[in-house]
């Protein structure tokens, strides 16, 4: 299998099956990400929709020092926040069952744990916490993604988790206050 | 892994990231109508036009300053005696010596030149005496 930047190297010398094997390695786990991130489902996938556009027209800035997916997700994590700029819908005043999110998830996950992410910690710290718990990227690439310092990014980690957890053992999971830091 | 990181893990994939057939056709039918930006290469080349405009309105603020006539304010005399200080008599009775001063470059020169003769004269004594 091809590793990423030997897609895009193939990509860029005119081989358009190669990104749109970069676009179907990347997809799911993009869509899923955004989802968390956006505030609405059709918010997500007019970002998804962006992303990959701004991929495709800027490949050729692509830096190889780069992992291919950070770079990737930097574009998205900067088109959503475009979009939340433009928004009226703020995730912060929905509660419970009034998180769009919840259409993305089956009946029985009504406790899902990114719910009350959502709710309790700001945007950029449950990015953080996505694209490290979940994308399992490295601090250093996580940083990178959200333009931030690698101390900065440690920190939030940190503080995102210790708040996740007394969010939980509270039971804080219809909690309508949103502590927002970072 | 702590359970904490698992919880999160397992809550993400619960979340539905299936590609909808509709937004993946858009977005096939959108990178089929571009292509990747090639990369400009040196310089940023600014257009031409910028350079002649800024031209332009560098010259016509010159010529602006140039024409504009300031009128120049009255020339005030700032050393004037008042009237009075004729009219009031001098306690002191000042006898001025006029001292004549000769230009210093002069005397300065004339100094030089002598010395210059001096030194020309004990050489030429030096000469005849070693010859």
């Amino acid at each position: 299998m091809s590793s990423d930047e030997q897609l895009v190297a193939a990509a860029l010398r005119g081989d358009d099956a190669a990104f749109h094997a970069l676009v179907a390695r990347y997809q799911e786990k993009l869509l899923r990400f955004l989802r968390t991130r956006c505030a609405t489902p059709a918010d997500a996938e007019d970002v998804f929709q962006e992303a990959f556009l701004d991929a495709w027209r800027y490949l050729y800035s692509f830096n190889p020092r780069w992992r291919f997916s950070t770079w990737l997700y930097r574009i998205a994590i900067r088109r959503a926040s475009r979009t939340e700029r433009r928004e009226t819908h703020r995730v912060d005043d929905v509660a419970g069952s009034d998180d769009p999110l919840v259409s993305c998830m089956a009946d029985s996950e009504r406790d899902n744990l990114w719910l009350v992410a959502r709710r309790t910690l700001s945007k950029e710290a449950c990015t953080a916490l996505w694209l490290y718990y979940v994308d399992e990227m490295p601090q250093k690439e996580v940083a990178r993604a959200l333009e931030r310092s690698l101390p900065w990014t440690k920190v939030t980690l940190l503080r995102a988790r210790r708040r996740l957890r007394a969010a939980l053992q509270a039971g804080d999971t219809d909690g309508k206050e949103r502590k927002a830091y970072g | 892994m702590d359970k904490l990181q698992s919880r999160l893990r397992q809550d993400a994939a619960a979340i539905d990231a299936e590609v909808p057939d509709t937004l993946r056709e858009r977005l096939d039918a959108r990178l089929a109508d571009e292509r990747p930006q090639m990369p400009r290469t040196g310089r940023t080349a600014r257009p031409v036009w910028l350079g002649l405009a800024a031209a332009a309105g560098l010259a016509a603020v010159t010529w602006w300053v140039s024409t504009e006539r300031f009128s120049s304010p009255p020339a005030e005399s700032f050393a004037t005696t008042p009237q009075f200080v004729d009219a009031m008599p001098s306690p002191l009775d000042l006898r001025v010596k006029p001292v004549e001063l000769e230009e210093p470059l002069e005397v300065e020169l004339r100094s030089l030149r002598a010395d210059l003769e001096k030194v020309r004269s004990s050489i030429e004594q030096e000469l005849r005496s070693t010859l």
